[in-house]
């Protein structure tokens, strides 16, 4: 009470009273666009004063002049100019209120809104009277200091003005993707971009600014708008677990939204999924996700919707990473401590990305804290890791680094066996990233990753490969309604296998993969109703596709060395996202693509109507350096639209065309170590997807409850098929082997999600199917005689369900349960003798299916104790994956042995496999 | 250059627990289509062409096609006409022998009035194999994931004239094994009497299966270098007195090794995790009148190059072999007592000596006394 009195008495002072002005607080300094803090911490170092104020009052004031032996009284005239501030200089202390009193002007139409158009002097005082009650009574907390933006003498007719600025975490910085601003009564409403980020124009004013995200603390900023201006909000993370959320997409984003298909999970949501071996991964959570195969539980990759593999782009921190995982697909290559958030796009894509037709999974990297230095890290029975953050510059650049490696190296050397004692199976990935605030309108953000992974068996071949990416961005706003990011990213991949077992024919193989990407990405906030992406980027693509060396000097392996493939990939793209009205709006996107197949190359030409084959080679053309060999280009368009069916329902409808010019070559039915990506060229054409999907989207108990139900259907056009027999493996003529496909897929996603309350988690259904046309024009070639077969990933049935269970605030028990139809495979019609051997023959392909597949992961989560003081936070992860130990069947095969045909089915992980996994914070 | 896939399977096998279980198919849309098995040799051994149809894959034995008409012409215009000895085997007459360097072409005709040709092939000179030789090692073996000791065979071969490339080999194994006891006389209906026929060296045979082929194509220089022919592990009686490989060689063209190569990836290379899809594979004899009709099989031609080796107990490092008498017993009886044993499934080994002076019989078990269960007692007239 003694406060509030105090602050009244302030708030009147400073109106009021005439103030004392002591000789002797003269005051130097050169400023720059500093912020009002620093500005505080600078004068209180020089002259005898300390201020007091609140942050909120000067969040938006920055100190930009030059004072030479100035009275600090003038100085802070002069700041104070054209802001809602005043001061009352004590002589001691400098105490700044947040001054609506002083106020002898209001904005124009401040109160339009309330319909009252005659402003007497008498309505003026009452309610400036009024407010100033109200105001005090509540002035303590951030949430009810007025804040002033802008300045009325910039004020014009122009009724609405905007708000942009950065929404972070207040504990160390990292921006917030997704938080929603906004007001009420109108609606208007805005969610963060990618770099929390928002812009949002509404009418000048007194408002209540509202955020909203999860895992925060819902907060408020009041504001009197004036003109544009930035206000930065910090917000609390929601330290009450119990009100943790599994999955999430924003409070009810899934109904307002207009984007179909995107799944979001965040990190927090992540580390709840039962793990694999200790593992938190991000693919393997993915596939838990409606509409997202995989071939089997070893299985390299996964399957969007019906896209084989290589159709999905997997973006880590910008960069695209062509292997994303470790030893042969079992762990996924990044390190769950230094990722922010997944996005899964598998329905409308908006049309800043491209480069490939079936999916986009955006892996996005975390920000270093930039408060304090801490850490976090943790054990597993397969890796360690440790990820390091902190301030390189308090508030203004922060830095993170991550490293993960498994020891299984040191643990195969434990093991009796002597095969794996002679074995080697190691990975490791570090991620790196720095984030520097220049000033209020530029940061610059640079990163860096790198995985390998090495691995032999019995001292036998050894494989490895590398994942290596580098991005660096610039950030720069130009004002309010429009920024722009320049980026430049470089991202590799290379595999090499070598085997010195004989000296002959010891060899050394190696592939690599190489592509610089430069963009710039423009985002624009002309009215709250549009926004507006748009930009340019291009990717140069070098690829060495094989590269066969002798090992050794008595190898006599003939040394080889296919030709390099170069190409360049560039679009521009346009996207406006727009509210009709509050209850309809459109996504319209616009990308054109066009890749160029360059030079040096020699490239065979073949006589016209026949195979693609060594003997219809009628001619071969020669191509120098960066020589345009081919073109392809054409455009994608990106379209989807939102329709409210009352408060708590919408309808959405999406069409997307996409075009992908990297392809990956696989003939087997999950990835193998030798898969390479190729470019297209002459002779193999940009794969194009086009989908068109249709939601049902609707929320009950306040948005507590959320479901869904998406269909699609997806057409492919020239999917790359191969002949029967075709080597992919150092094939200088890979077109010889290719034979065009098509893919055609539909479904039907069921997903009912419960995101808040001490049990919570979803579960969905889905009825999918992925079906693949190969058909050759000449006789021979054709696949299942030219027909539709099912995709190896058509799995028709699929049911996940993940809970959580919240005991207390320590202790949490998490379940997941998978069921699918088994996978189809190639199965044998007859037998036959010959060569001394029993032998099957094979026939139409993906006829026959694997037993179905069910598996049950449970978890125990353990919490330490959650002293925020604490030094270390720690917990405990028990995991049990595959708790029923149900022999989930890979594969069913055959193989002749002896003379006989013996048929075999595999079971990967036969066995409920426990773990044990220690994490830290600190 | 051969990439191993199947370790990294072993290795979750080892690490995983990961399992593999018998599966019984069961058959599904069975095909019944004509299977020819014929390789034309320059040799003084009959040229033999098989035919045969496929069965469901839940049967077994062979279904012999009976009755065709098989010939056999060249580029010089001549034809020969094969003849049906057994069923479904049919043989060239001891005149016709094949040439090097002829270009052949193989003729069918079925009783239901089929006709099949195959490709023009060229008989190929093979070079001869340098050597073949075994190493002392220990491998994981299909039976066992530990280390089990055994000798691996390898091959050496190579043609000075930089021109074969691709080959393939066939290997026939002989060893030679003994019973536990050495019987000398046997038991006929109440007289001991001296055995006629010795059951107590005997030898088995066996042929590969598999298919075994290799190409220097990648090299420089038209080598292969120490091929891995068989391993014999210690888990067989084969290294326990004497064993013999036989192991022949033939040149192969590019079409027909990848007719071989494609039937070891189909048929014996499926099971490791990045599997390839399963497909028909294509040989070079089909059905003129219906070009879709698939044919089983590949028509090869090729002169054959042999070598053989002999290994003794007592050339490589000692180790123990499977004892394949561990249950035998013995037991020393008089005669009266050798009537009601050998009901009991005992047989006579022999008169013992003994101080005492009635004569006594030692008597054990057949499986420990007659090799002929077993393999042949016929010496192979290759046998040193």
């Amino acid at each position: 009470m003694i406060t509030r009195l105090f602050l009244i008495a302030n708030i009147f002072l400073s109106s009021l009273i005439v103030v004392a002005q002591p000789e002797d607080l003269i005051i130097s300094g050169d400023y720059d666009q500093i912020s009002f803090r620093d500005f505080v911490l600078d004068v209180e170092q020089k002259i005898p004063v300390r201020f007091m104020y609140h942050q909120q009052m000067v969040d938006s004031i920055f100190v930009t002049g030059s004072f030479e032996k100035t009275d600090i009284n003038e100085v802070l005239d002069v700041i104070f100019k054209n802001t809602n501030c005043s001061y009352l200089n004590t002589g001691y202390d400098i105490i700044i209120t947040d001054n609506i009193s002083i106020q002898t002007e209001l904005p124009p139409n401040f109160f339009a809104r309330s319909g009252s158009n005659v402003i007497s002097s008498e309505n003026l005082i009452f309610d400036f009277e009024k407010q100033i009650e109200e105001e005090t009574n509540r002035i303590n907390t951030k949430e009810n200091t007025v804040i002033k933006i802008g300045s009325a003498s910039e004020s014009s007719d122009i009724e609405k003005a905007s708000i942009a600025g950065y929404i972070k975490n207040a504990k160390d910085g990292e921006p917030i993707i997704g938080a929603l601003v906004y007001i009420e009564n109108p609606q208007i409403g805005v969610a963060t971009d990618q770099f929390g980020y928002y812009s949002i124009a509404i009418p000048k004013g007194k408002w209540e600014l509202k955020l909203k995200s999860m895992g925060f603390k819902d907060t408020r900023r009041q504001i009197i708008l004036q003109s544009d201006g930035k206000l930065d909000i910090e917000m609390e993370e929601d330290i009450i677990p119990l009100k943790e959320v599994v999955i999430e997409s924003e409070s009810d984003i899934n109904i307002s939204g207009v984007q179909l298909g995107l799944n979001k999970l965040d990190i927090q949501a992540l580390k709840k999924v039962p793990p694999i071996l200790g593992e938190v991964d991000v693919l393997r959570i993915a596939l838990t996700l409606p509409g997202v195969q995989s071939v089997g539980e070893a299985a390299n990759g996964f399957h969007v919707r019906g896209g084989s593999a290589d159709q999905n782009l997997v973006l880590f921190y910008e960069a695209p990473i062509y292997n994303p995982t470790h030893f042969f697909g079992f762990f996924s290559s990044f390190n769950p401590d230094v990722i922010k958030s997944v996005d899964l796009y598998k329905g409308s894509i908006p049309a800043h990305y491209g480069g490939r037709i079936s999916s986009v999974l955006d892996v996005q990297a975390k920000e270093g804290n930039n408060k304090k230095f801490s850490g976090s890290g943790g054990i597993s029975p397969v890796t360690a890791r440790l990820t390091l953050e902190g301030p390189i510059l308090e508030d203004k650049a922060s830095f993170i680094a991550g490293f993960r490696s498994t020891y299984s190296d040191w643990i195969l050397k434990q093991l009796p066996n002597a095969d794996l004692k002679n074995s080697s199976a190691s990975f490791y990935d570090i991620f790196g990233k720095v984030s520097f605030d220049l000033n209020e309108n530029n940061s610059i953000y640079a990163g860096g990753y790198f995985s390998k992974d090495g691995f032999s068996f019995n001292s036998d071949t050894l494989y490895g490969y590398t994942n290596t990416s580098a991005s660096i961005q610039w950030k720069h706003i130009y004002n309010n309604k429009i920024y722009s990011v320049l980026s430049g990213v470089y991202s590799g991949y290379s595999y090499n296998i070598s085997n010195d077992k004989n000296e002959v024919n010891a060899f050394n193989l190696d592939y690599s993969l190489d592509n610089f990407i430069a963009k710039m990405d423009f985002s624009y906030f002309p009215t709250n109703r549009h926004k507006v992406d748009f930009g340019m980027s291009s990717i140069l693509y070098g690829i060495q596709p094989g590269d066969l060396t002798p090992k050794g000097e008595e190898a006599l392996i003939r040394p080889e060395i296919l030709e390099e493939e170069q190409g360049i990939e560039s679009a521009v793209y346009i996207g406006d996202l727009f509210d009709i009205t509050p209850s309809f709006s459109l996504y319209f996107g616009f990308r054109y693509s066009i890749y160029n197949n360059l030079g040096p190359k020699t490239v065979r030409i073949y006589s016209e109507n026949a195979p693609l084959d060594d003997d219809n080679v009628v001619d071969i053309e020669e191509y120098g350096n960066f020589d345009n060999i081919q073109t392809y280009h054409g455009p994608e368009f990106r379209f989807s639209a939102r329709y409210d069916l009352g408060s708590n329902s919408s309808l959405k409808l999406g069409f997307n065309r996409m075009r992908q010019y990297i392809h990956m070559l696989s003939n087997t039915t999950s990835i193998s170590p030798t898969d390479i990506w190729i470019l297209s060229s002459k002779y193999i054409e940009p794969q194009i997807g086009d989908q068109i999907s249709l939601g049902y989207f609707k929320n009950f108990n306040n948005n507590a409850i959320e479901s869904s139900v998406e269909i699609y259907y997806k057409n492919i056009e020239n999917l790359l098929d191969f002949k029967n027999g075709a080597l992919l493996l150092m094939n200088e003529n890979i077109e010889t082997e290719i034979i065009k496909g098509e893919g055609r897929s539909y479904g039907a996603e069921f997903l009912v999600k419960k995101k808040t309350g001490k049990l919570n988690g979803w579960m969905s259904y889905t009825y999918s199917r992925a079906l693949i046309k190969a058909e050759s024009e000449f006789s021979g070639e054709s696949i299942n005689n030219g027909e539709y077969f099912p995709a190896s990933y058509d799995k028709p049935h699929n049911v996940n369900v993940l809970t959580n269970y919240k005991f207390s605030r320590r202790i949490s028990i998490s379940g997941y349960l998978a069921y699918s139809t088994g996978r189809p495979i190639t199965y044998p019609v007859a037998k036959y003798y010959y060569g001394n051997s029993a032998r099957l023959h094979y026939s139409d392909r993906n006829q026959f299916r694997i037993p179905d597949y069910f598996r049950l992961d449970l978890s125990i989560n353990l919490e330490g104790n959650h002293k925020i003081k604490k030094l270390n936070h720690s917990s405990w992860t028990f995991s049990v994956y595959n708790v029923t130990g149900r022999n989930n069947v890979y594969s069913i095969y055959f193989v002749s042995q002896g003379g006989k045909v013996n048929g075999y089915k595999l079971s990967v992980f036969a066995n409920p496999i426990p773990t044990i996994t220690y994490n830290f914070k600190f | 250059m051969n990439v191993n896939r199947n370790n990294i399977l072993f290795f979750l096998l080892l690490i995983f627990n990961s399992c593999i279980f018998d599966f019984d198919p069961p058959s599904k849309d069975y095909e019944n289509l004509m299977v020819v098995e014929a390789l034309l040799h320059n040799g003084e051994e009959a040229f033999v062409v098989k035919l045969s149809r496929s069965i469901p894959i839940d049967t077994a034995g062979l279904i012999p096609e009976t009755g065709a008409l098989v010939s056999i012409s060249d580029n010089t215009g001549d034809m020969h006409n094969l003849t049906e000895y057994s069923p479904g085997k049919y043989y060239s007459s001891p005149d016709f022998r094949g040439h090097s360097g002829r270009m052949y072409q193989l003729h069918i005709q079925t009783t239901q009035g089929r006709r099949y040709e195959s490709d023009t092939v060229l008989l190929r000179e093979t070079p001869p194999i340098d050597s073949v030789y075994f190493k002392y090692e220990e491998r994981v073996t299909a039976e066992s994931l530990d280390k089990i000791p055994g000798l691996q065979f390898y091959l050496t071969t190579h043609d000075p004239q930089n021109s074969t490339w691709y080959y393939r080999w066939e290997f026939e194994e002989t060893w030679e094994f003994k019973s536990l006891y050495n019987s000398l006389q046997i038991w006929n209906d109440g007289l001991i009497e001296d055995r006629v026929e010795q059951v107590y060296r005997c030898w088995k045979r066996n042929s590969s299966t598999n298919v075994l082929v290799s190409s220097s194509k990648n090299l420089a220089k038209d080598i292969i270098s120490e091929f891995p022919v068989l391993y014999v592990s210690n888990s067989t009686d084969r290294l326990g007195v004497k064993y013999s490989i036989l192991v022949k060689q033939y040149a192969l063209n590019e079409i027909s090794y990848n007719y071989w190569k494609e039937q070891e990836n189909i048929n014996e290379n499926l099971g490791t995790l990045f599997d390839p899809q399963p497909y028909v594979i294509k040989g070079n004899i089909y059905n003129p009148e219906d070009v879709n009709e698939i044919v089983l099989g590949f028509f090869d031609a090729s002169s054959i190059q042999e070598e053989r080796i002999f290994i003794k107990k007592g050339e490589y490092p000692f180790f123990k072999t499977i004892n394949n008498y561990a249950h035998c017993t013995d037991t020393i009886v008089s005669y009266n007592q050798i009537r009601s044993l050998l009901g009991e499934g005992y047989m006579l080994v022999g008169e013992v000596s003994a101080q005492t002076s009635s004569v006594r019989y030692l008597l054990s078990y057949e499986s420990c006394i007659d090799c002929t269960l077993y393999g042949t007692n016929i010496e192979p007239d290759f046998w040193e």
